[in-house]
């Protein structure tokens, strides 16, 4: 894809993703990239002296249940094929990382919605420990906070709190229809809304 | 430089927005949002939900429990997008609700984003911005007119109100309601279009209604109205409700031109708060013309009340009356409606000696009395009074002490007759006859509920015509006779107190005006049903 067809893709992705998850009724995106007011909500500084920042593509709170009020921040991948998803999500991973040590309280979910599977090999380390901490060291050289490059050595209650944080969620287009119908949720919502919520 | 209200609000809620947590901004930008809509619309009343920018769920929740008008859901936005923004309009869960674009886009990109304006028009949502609704906020602190403007909008506004549209549509309202009072059927027209782009049809109506009523009202006739007209509900109940509801209005002849087919019946159907101070202010202003056949009284707990107001108009029982110091008189349009919903009173009637002494003001043609075992009626030949002579007393005293005045008549001074009730405390019009408010108010109340002398004269005033209807009703009678001598332009126009004009005037006043004032060429003007 090029340059242009990414961005495209990106900003629709984020929007189908958003609206995917305000369909499940049980999340509220309210801030989106690259919504200007939405920016500073969604971006972090790298740990390094660059002040290079990378932001999120969504972020919100969680309704309802054991979620409830808790937020999270998704990146968003509108893709048919896995492209360089690998790539592209082992630096997410240590976004995830910086975020978490940077604000932890924001940071209860990290979600990572895409539209085409990838790293199928490795499918069931996606969300592991072990798998946050190599990704991490692949970015070791923009967490180091005192602008000097050390030996990466991700620390390993980080990595354990990052991965428990971690979703991985694959739609497909067919699926973004399968939801609550609008008259359930139009049902929902005025109870929440009658009951105080 | 001063900072408009408008301005104000915009900067907070750019503020708000800037706030680097992200749930406190949604909190205060929530907050900025309720106070800006709650001075756009007071009559709604907000309600905040847990959402923000959600897809299908509501920020906030418009009502209007007083006007029984439903509920409206409003969506904050903040995309940059005017496509994403378009596009999330299409899935909101109700599409009459209101899209407040938080960051609105400038006038060039809106003209270089057709797509939008289509979309929007005809749409039954209403897109608008903080700017928007600040330029409605600005313009009515100088006309509040468009307070009921922004009501409307709030209720049932639609298609794309940027501020440069808000801007021409208060512009055209305000006018056009200006227009509508000395008859100018431009602006008139023009408003009663804008009405039809920026509201549904049933906000449309209301509106259009009231055009129209204040059209009719400022001596306009309804062929030369500039718009379809709606001959059957000049002033429908909501819009008078709405009126009354409003805030005060102390416009004696506004309420008298939009008044003029406001008649006991539509009064009482209406739900409005209480106390009412418009409600004050609209009966007071058409006692030239409200008429009833029957008041009931029935007594209440003594009220609370400053010396200045011993009596207020109320709508109780689906009936107008009015409140007293301890009690309330109804009055009805059908005789035997002015006892809807109430106990038959239990009264004995009244001693012949009290009955004179609150009779000495009006005639009382024939008087039933009862000792409990026989009654007896005393009547006269010839519709003179009876009630202060002696026979009736004599023959009071034949009866013995216990005897009470339970049933009488009672001449008008416009020659009708009333039938009074003492032990049910009710007087009604004998055949179909109408009575003025006034004279039905007047006449009977003190004789048929014990007033002492100061609230006699305390309820005369409530039956005061102000002086600025008096002097825009005299004008419509004889408006170029250059026989009659005029005032000087400097001296205010006379205060007349109704009881104290002639009969002949009265009956003048109360069959000859509705008519002359307010029916298109050809219409009837009979005074019987």
């Amino acid at each position: 894809m090029s340059g242009e067809e990414t961005q495209e893709k990106g900003l629709e992705g984020a929007q189908r993703a958003k609206v995917w998850l305000d369909s499940t009724t049980r999340a509220n995106v309210r801030w989106v990239n690259p919504d200007e007011v939405a920016l500073p909500k969604l971006t972090f500084p790298w740990a390094d002296k660059t002040d290079r920042k990378f932001s999120f593509d969504l972020a919100g709170l969680l309704i309802g249940g054991d979620f409830d009020g808790q937020e999270f921040f998704v990146e968003s991948k509108f893709y048919d094929k896995p492209h360089d998803q690998g790539k592209l999500y082992r630096e997410y991973l240590a976004k995830c990382y910086r975020a978490y040590l940077h604000r932890p309280e924001r940071c209860d979910h990290f979600m990572w919605v895409t539209w085409s599977p990838f790293l199928v090999e490795s499918w069931d380390e996606l969300c592991g420990p072990e798998f946050v901490a190599k990704s991490v060291g692949l970015h070791w050289a923009k967490l180091c906070p005192d602008g000097e490059v050390t030996e990466p050595s991700p620390d390993a209650g980080v990595c354990e709190e990052v991965a428990s944080r971690l979703w991985v969620i694959v739609l497909s287009r067919k699926q973004e229809g399968l939801v609550v119908s609008r008259e359930h949720r139009g049902m929902i919502q005025k109870y929440d809304i009658e009951k105080g919520g | 430089m001063t900072t408009s209200i408008s301005q104000s609000y915009e900067q907070a809620i750019a503020n708000a927005l800037g706030l680097e947590d992200g749930n406190a901004a949604v909190d205060s930008v929530k907050q900025v949002v309720v106070k800006q809509l709650n001075t756009f619309d007071r009559r709604a009343e907000i309600t905040n939900t847990r959402y923000f920018n959600h897809s299908f769920a509501p920020d906030l929740v418009l009502s209007w429990p007083r006007d029984q008008g439903g509920d409206r859901y409003v969506y904050l936005r903040l995309t940059d997008s005017l496509d994403f923004l378009r596009e999330g309009i299409g899935l909101l869960e109700r599409s009459d609700s209101i899209v407040y674009n938080l960051v609105p886009p400038s006038a060039a990109e809106i003209d270089q984003h057709p797509a939008l304006t289509r979309a929007m028009s005809g749409s039954p949502t209403l897109l608008t911005d903080p700017a928007a609704v600040g330029t409605f906020i600005d313009r009515q602190q100088a006309e509040p007119v468009l307070g009921l403007v922004s009501n409307a909008i709030s209720h049932g506004g639609r298609g794309f109100i940027d501020a440069r549209a808000a801007e021409s549509t208060a512009t055209a309202l305000a006018s056009g309601f200006a227009a509508a009072r000395r008859l100018d059927t431009g602006p008139t027209a023009e408003a009663t279009a804008t009405i039809g782009t920026v509201l549904d049809d049933r906000q449309s109506r209301r509106m259009g209604n009231l055009l129209q009523a204040i059209w009719i009202g400022s001596g306009g006739r309804l062929d030369e109205y500039p718009a379809p007209t709606d001959v059957t509900a000049d002033l429908g109940d909501d819009v008078l409700a709405f009126l009354l509801n409003f805030d005060e209005i102390d416009d004696p002849v506004f309420w008298n031109r939009l008044g003029q087919r406001a008649n006991l019946s539509q009064l009482g159907r209406l739900r409005i708060d209480q106390p009412s101070a418009n409600l004050q202010h609209l009966v007071r202003a058409n006692l030239d013309h409200l008429w009833a056949r029957a008041v009931s009284v029935r007594p209440t707990d003594p009220q609370l009340y400053d010396d200045d107001e011993k009596f207020s108009w109320v709508v109780e029982r689906e009936l107008l009356g009015l409140q007293g110091p301890d009690f309330v008189a109804y009055f009805a349009e059908k005789a035997d409606e002015s006892r809807r919903g109430m106990q038959k009173a239990s009264g004995r009637g009244v001693a012949i000696s009290e009955l004179k002494r609150r009779s000495a003001n009006v005639v009382l043609s024939s008087l039933r009395l009862s000792d409990g075992n026989e009654r007896i009626e005393y009547s006269s030949e010839s519709d003179e009074d009876i009630a202060q002579g002696e026979g009736v007393e004599r023959v009071a005293a034949t009866m013995g002490e216990m005897t009470r005045v339970e049933n009488g008549q009672l001449v008008l001074p416009t020659g009708q007759h009333l039938a009074l009730d003492f032990v049910d405390l009710t007087a009604s019009a004998i055949s179909s006859t109408r009575v003025s408010l006034p004279n039905l108010a007047l006449s009977a109340l003190p004789v048929i509920w014990p007033f002492d002398e100061d609230l006699v004269a305390t309820l005369d005033e409530v039956f005061y015509i102000p002086a600025e209807v008096t002097a825009d009703l005299l004008s419509l009678i004889a408006p170029d006779d250059e026989d009659q001598p005029s005032l000087p332009a400097t001296e205010p126009p006379p205060t007349v107190r109704f009881s104290e004009l002639p009969p002949e005037r009265q009956r003048e006043l109360l069959e000859g005006l509705k008519p002359l004032r307010q029916l298109p060429p050809g219409s009837g003007s009979g005074d019987q049903d």
